[in-house]
């Protein structure tokens, strides 16, 4: 996945409640995937972080996958 | 200088989880409650969705009266609201102390709709089991010459 996706689609926000969108930078075991490998920028790895994050809070995505 | 800073608003989001023991015909009253508090503290409904039954990624504990309950599933919903800054943390509390409240996030977000999903048509991996497999059908003549355009492109290069 080096074509930064959220670049290209001009994503300004990402929303915790996008699950679809966070679940393509994260690994089978649940936890974000390092943007030495996505590509992502590093504001936008932030805001997956912190999404991310919140996703789980809510459980909405599992803090692990075994 | 202090009746501006009064008058300044932000933009918040609340997202909930209310206990699945609560029957669906019951959800809209909650959900009114939380609105209620919101209102009380003045600020404005930009927009909202109603709480859906949705199973979590983990199970839950919320102590009930004595007992620790266990939940494996929610009613999960939110609202972005727009408020002053002060009464945010008083809008908090009082939403946390709603009974049936199993969980609550209250967030800074900006006024513009957010959620990429409905914006880019992404396909969601349910969706794609319901229709039986791929959004568009490919035919079998246009995977050849995609396949015959990608190895072209890959030797020229």
């Amino acid at each position: 996945m080096k074509q930064n996706f959220l670049s290209q689609n001009k994503v300004a926000y990402i929303d915790y409640k996008d699950i679809e969108v966070i679940k393509k930078f994260v690994n089978p075991h649940g936890r974000l995937i390092a943007r030495k490998r996505t590509g992502v920028s590093a504001n936008h790895q932030r805001q997956l972080a912190n999404a991310l994050k919140r996703a789980r809070f809510l459980g909405l995505m599992p803090f692990v996958v075994r | 200088m202090e009746k501006t800073a009064e008058r300044d608003v932000k933009v918040y989001e609340i997202g909930y989880l209310i206990v699945p023991s609560i029957p669906a015909e019951k959800i809209a009253a909650e959900i009114s409650t939380i609105k209620d508090v919101l209102s009380k503290h003045k600020a404005t409904v930009l927009s909202d969705e109603t709480a859906s039954l949705r199973s979590l990624a983990y199970t839950m504990v919320k102590k009930i009266g004595t007992v620790n309950r266990r939940f494996d599933s929610a009613y999960f919903g939110w609202i972005k609201f727009e408020a002053a800054p002060v009464e945010v943390r008083l809008i908090e509390k009082e939403v946390k102390e709603v009974e049936s409240i199993l969980r609550l996030l209250l967030i800074n977000t900006v006024r513009e709709h957010t959620l990429l999903s409905s914006k880019l048509d992404i396909e969601t991996s349910d969706k794609n089991m319901a229709e039986g497999g791929a959004k568009h059908p490919v035919s079998t003549e246009d995977m050849d010459k995609s396949i015959d355009k990608t190895v072209s492109d890959l030797t020229v290069a």
